[in-house]
């Protein structure tokens, strides 16, 4: 009979946790900074909404100016946050090519997927990840893409179709054109992950990016935990970009082509996301669970006023309270900030069920955020408000 | 002595549990009881459905099921409740008004503190609260369902 000792198990149980840390890279820290919150509340309008989740921010003329996309509406809303004031409605309704839209914008195959305003001459919509249409705020399209037969520029190569969440992998901009995730059918097979759409001749180019060893690892299997995240807020010849399941940051150079890889190990929550194996899953259950019990790391966003990164992620929590259930709203939100060098100088869970997720983005008054969680029965319907998060020595 | 044990298993068997009742209808029960001050052992009979939160887990076929179960005379014996997260509210809307259910929206999302934000609709039919059948009511699920009950949809 085989018998194992104690010290024998303490042992294997060390190497088999150890053997997940060779996944995440450790971060050092520097000095702690401090977060002060101020807020900001604009009066809405008629058919306005109190919280945008596909959404875009740009400086145009010494302003900062937000765009949201409005699904009952089937419009643009246009806000100025530094006066701050409604701008006003691009009416996508009037278009043919905005009909028959989810208007309760559940299905993104069936609204907007995502939006980037440059300036007022240049706001780019991906429609249902079918159509790149670049507009301007009169509502003139000055381009409009189908996707279905955009084509890659290296033939040896395949391509994947090229998608954008405003909230995951948000589509952003760079010198060599607009930069999206790329799916294909058959993962977790090693493919690049992203690619750039070139808006002068349609084409796409992959970049030389992938899942982490660990995704691939592990079969891609990582529950509903897969996603590759991708801020709008990014520093200019870079693009720093992480993933859902683990801690690590990584970043590419543009013009050098390397990707250096950081650590953004929490010292509050788990770093990497357990597998979950679907032939091993006996009740659907299983996949929420798996979602409440694992940590969720979000896009990293570059301050480049502040020279300063910010990611937040939500912590794993029990799914069992007791006598009852915890739920992905019970999970806590953790900011993390990083220096330039990607040392750690913040690191705070955040007053619990009071912010929404994906509700962020830079300005340069700060980390603005949304507290519109949806148990947060302090929010008010009846203006945009956000609270902005400002780190400082 | 071996008689002594005999007699202490044949005790312990006959004070087991008679009906069991599934961990969802355990979590039914609290959430009814402690929110609504509901309790099914109340009535002889009873059907409860819980809509499930997942966006588009209410067919069509599945309101016209609810629908005929409202309707139906042989059903008016049963106390019926259907159980509706607060992102699917507009399904109330398409039972319509005058239901023979008591509709209870979650509106303060505590389905899920009760554990039963289930990942499809459930539907259970109790007797003086035991669960005498359950089933996901989802997909060919409902046509099932709807043949045991001669519910034609």
């Amino acid at each position: 009979m085989f018998k194992i000792s104690g010290a024998t198990l303490s042992l294997l149980l060390f190497i088999s946790c150890n053997s997940n840390n060779k996944y995440i890279l450790s971060v050092k820290r520097t000095d702690k900074q401090q977060l002060t919150i101020d807020s900001v509340s604009i009066p809405l309008p008629e058919h306005a909404f109190y919280q945008y989740f596909t959404f875009s921010v740009a400086e145009i003329a010494g302003s900062t100016f937000f765009i949201g996309y409005n699904s009952n509406n089937v419009s643009l809303d246009i806000f100025n946050l530094d006066k701050p004031s409604f701008v006003k409605h691009i009416l996508l309704s009037e278009s043919p090519l905005f009909s028959n839209l989810d208007r309760k914008d559940l299905d993104k195959s069936k609204s907007v997927a995502d939006i980037t305003l440059i300036s007022f001459d240049s706001i780019f919509i991906n429609l249902s990840n079918k159509r790149m249409l670049l507009i301007d705020s009169s509502f003139h399209v000055k381009q409009d893409i189908d996707l279905s037969t955009t084509r890659g520029t290296n033939s040896r190569e395949s391509y994947g179709m090229p998608v954008t969440y405003s909230h995951a992998c948000k589509m952003t901009r760079s010198a060599s054109g607009i930069l999206m995730e790329q799916i294909f059918n058959d993962m977790p097979v090693k493919r690049p992950s992203f690619v750039l759409l070139s808006m002068k001749d349609t084409s796409l180019q992959s970049l030389p990016l992938y899942h982490s060893d660990y995704f691939y690892d592990k079969k891609g299997n990582m529950g509903m935990l897969g996603q590759v995240n991708v801020a709008e807020a990014q520093k200019d010849s870079f693009l720093t970009y992480n993933f859902t399941y683990e801690s690590n940051i990584y970043q590419y150079n543009y013009r050098t082509q390397y990707v250096t890889a950081y650590g953004g190990k929490s010292t509050l929550s788990k770093n990497l996301v357990k597998p979950l194996v679907p032939e091993e899953v006996k009740e659907e259950m299983e996949w929420r669970i798996h979602l409440i019990e694992n940590s969720q790391f979000f896009p990293v966003m570059y301050d480049k006023y502040k020279h300063l990164y910010y990611r937040f992620h939500l912590k794993e929590i029990d799914y069992k309270n007791g006598k009852y259930f915890n739920s992905v709203l019970d999970k806590e939100l953790v900011l993390m900030a990083f220096n330039e060098d990607f040392e750690l100088v913040y690191e705070e869970v955040l007053p619990g069920k009071r912010y929404a997720s994906y509700s962020w983005f830079v300005t340069p008054k700060g980390l603005y955020i949304s507290p519109t969680h949806k148990k947060n029965e302090n929010a008010d319907g009846t203006v945009l408000k956000f609270h902005i998060l400002k780190i400082q020595p | 002595m071996k008689y002594f044990y005999l007699l202490a298993c044949l005790i312990v068997l006959a004070c087991g549990p008679g009906k069991t009742n599934s961990k969802e209808k355990e979590q039914l029960d609290l959430y009814l009881s402690e929110i609504y001050k509901v309790d099914l052992k109340e009535y002889p009979k009873s059907i409860a459905i819980i809509v499930s939160g997942n966006c588009g887990s209410c067919t069509e076929k599945t309101i016209r099921f609810i629908k005929k179960i409202d309707q139906d005379k042989r059903f008016d014996p049963y106390k019926k409740l259907l159980v509706i997260p607060v992102n699917n509210a507009s399904v109330k809307d398409s039972i319509g008004n005058g239901s023979s259910f008591r509709i209870i929206i979650d509106e303060h999302q505590n389905i899920d503190k009760y554990g039963i934000n289930l990942p499809k609709n459930l539907f259970l039919e109790c007797e003086k609260g035991d669960v005498v059948f359950q089933d996901w009511l989802y997909l060919e699920k409902i046509d099932t369902i709807a043949a045991k009950y001669g519910v034609a949809l």
